[in-house]
């Protein structure tokens, strides 16, 4: 097995008691991202000052400095989070050529933690997408078979970690974009509450559903992943102050696992279905409890969604104007002409479409009819989930109702959105979630299930998570 | 229903030529039509999010006026450029 193909705890150990150095795992990752990079186009832009960072992490390990998990460790960045120096073009016109002049939150924290940034990954235009096909640098083929999307709109961040082209990724989820692609590509990805990660320094897409997840071949990276850059932040108020345990050791006996009538009910493929079925076997075997919830609001969560994220979309995108960074045209008339140039020419038709759907449900004579009527709807979801977890400790569900998205069989965006239903849930509710290989189809295809847990039970979910995984959730490599 | 797209698009400081509207007057009905249909509920009230809000004062700036002006296409004197919007 190849550094590259390790997990972090076993690169650890090796970095730890020198059996290879920070700058041998770099170079063992960046190999094998640019051999696949044809196939697969994980990467928009490779961090060219990786190699000075692994340096300085082998001089820390060598000296005996205080050093973390991921000190040395190879980490792909969705390129929608900001990193200093270093382009972040959202696989967008509009930001072809921006580079930030400050780091993320998060990524200050992987610098901190000595963690080396490999690259910056494709994804969908702005995060708007389910299949990483939107963005303008091309779509992202699933490492299984590349015919096949990596899904969206983390889709880079995914296919480079199950293809070893990073050790661990990290993402943005707004209604599935980290768990969706992670399903697809048969790695562990995990969207953790509203609020535990901080936002700044992520390009936003809607403020309310954004959160930025943690991608890793097993349930155990992704958690090392997420304890590094998880808390609150001054610089965004919308996180808490709550540190976050893992306990490996919990066994899965007496956990109580929701099973809502109304999502088992839905249209779920029968290959899904299979494997969802299966896992959950796997569960009450080791000592889960299946219980039966509900959740009758589930099947509108995404009429409600695409309403809101779209109306907090166009009100987000407003910023891209060309005047202060990002694609400017370059033949005007007035300041109205050059805006609307500008932006026209910058965006893409994924995402000129959601803000014109966002600018439309939140017009004079719509707003009531739409946008406040899917604010009530979302309460009401929050709610019933609320209701959920007074008799069940997680809830079960598939991550997509199908095994995979083809590139050859065109689909009918609003299918496409419609497709949304088991992940957006949760995002309007502003619960943890994470999706865990579970299976494969009968063409090999990975199959994730998703476990969700109450608002700020992280932890949890991840135990569970790790529970299932030692039984029957694994990556399988390819 | 009918859409003005022109009148959205202009909302949205969005350029679409005529053969442009068609196509996306079309798209927007399918998309309304998908969220349309919501449940009759009115409850505006937001879910709890405690926040811990910053003190009301003028932060120093860590990036210099050099690093933000650096990702704007043209500069004149230290300023941004937009196309001129007074007569004279």
């Amino acid at each position: 097995m190849k550094l590259c193909d390790k997990s972090v705890t076993e690169l650890h150990d090796m970095l730890i008691n020198r059996k290879c150095s920070a700058k041998e795992l770099l170079t063992d990752v960046t190999e094998r991202a640019k051999s696949i990079q044809s196939a697969l186009n994980c990467y928009i832009t490779f961090n060219e000052k990786a190699s000075e960072e692994a340096e300085e992490a082998d001089r820390r390990l060598a000296a005996g400095d205080k050093v973390t998990m991921l000190t040395g460790i190879p980490v792909a960045v969705k390129d929608n989070i900001s990193t200093k120096g270093l382009k972040t073009t959202c696989a967008s016109r509009m930001l072809e050529n921006y580079i930030p002049p400050y780091d993320a939150t998060v990524i200050e924290k992987l610098k901190s933690a000595g963690a080396i940034i490999s690259g910056k990954t494709n994804m969908d235009e702005f995060a708007m997408g389910s299949a990483s096909d939107t963005g303008i640098f091309g779509a992202v083929g699933n490492p299984v078979e590349s015919g096949f999307s990596a899904g969206g709109s983390s889709g880079g961040s995914a296919a480079a970690v199950a293809s070893g082209a990073a050790v661990i990724a990290l993402g943005s989820d707004t209604g599935g974009s980290v768990r969706q692609p992670a399903s697809f590509c048969g790695v562990v990805g995990f969207c953790p509450s509203y609020g535990a990660v901080s936002r700044y320094g992520l390009i936003a897409f809607a403020s309310s559903l954004d959160r930025i997840g943690s991608l890793g071949r097993n349930v155990t990276d992704a958690f090392l992943l997420h304890n590094i850059i998880n808390g609150a932040d001054s610089k965004d108020v919308t996180t808490i102050r709550k540190n976050f345990s893992f306990n490996p050791s919990k066994s899965l006996n007496g956990v109580k696992i929701g099973i809502p009538n109304e999502i088992f009910n839905a249209f779920i493929s029968e290959e899904v279905s299979e494997c969802i079925n299966n896992s959950l076997n796997i569960l009450k075997k080791h000592g889960a409890q299946l219980v039966e919830v509900s959740l009758p609001s589930v099947k509108e969560a995404v009429k409600a969604y695409y309403i809101i994220s779209s109306a907090e979309a166009s009100s987000n995108l407003a910023r891209y104007d060309g005047v202060r960074y990002g694609h400017r045209c370059k033949v005007s008339s007035t300041l109205a002409d050059f805006y609307k140039k500008s932006r026209s020419e910058g965006f893409g038709l994924e995402v000129k479409r959601r803000i014109m759907l966002g600018t439309f449900v939140l017009s004079e004579g719509y707003s009531d009819s739409y946008y406040k009527r899917a604010v009530a709807l979302r309460n009401k979801i929050y709610q019933e989930y609320d209701n959920a977890f007074q008799c069940c400790d997680i809830i079960a569900s598939p991550v997509y109702p199908q095994t995979c998205i083809s590139f050859d069989e065109p689909q009918q965006f609003t299918d496409r959105y419609m497709s949304d239903i088991f992940t957006v849930p949760s995002n309007l509710a502003g619960l943890p979630a994470i999706s865990i290989p579970c299976g494969k189809s009968r063409s090999g295809m990975p199959v994730g299930m998703q476990l969700i847990g109450n608002r700020f039970e992280d932890s949890r979910v991840f135990e569970t998570a790790y529970g299932f995984e030692l039984y029957g959730g694994a990556f399988c490599g390819y | 229903m009918e859409i003005n797209i022109k009148h959205i698009a202009e909302l949205a400081m969005l350029e679409i030529n005529d053969d442009e509207a068609n196509m996306i007057a079309e798209e927007m009905l399918e998309m309304i039509d998908m969220v349309s249909d919501l449940p009759e509920l009115y409850d505006e009230s937001c879910m709890s999010c405690e926040m811990e809000l910053r003190e009301d004062k003028a932060a120093v700036c860590e990036q210099s006026s050099e690093d933000l002006l650096n990702n704007a296409v043209e500069t004149y004197k230290n300023c941004f450029t937009v196309p001129r919007t007074v007569e004279h």
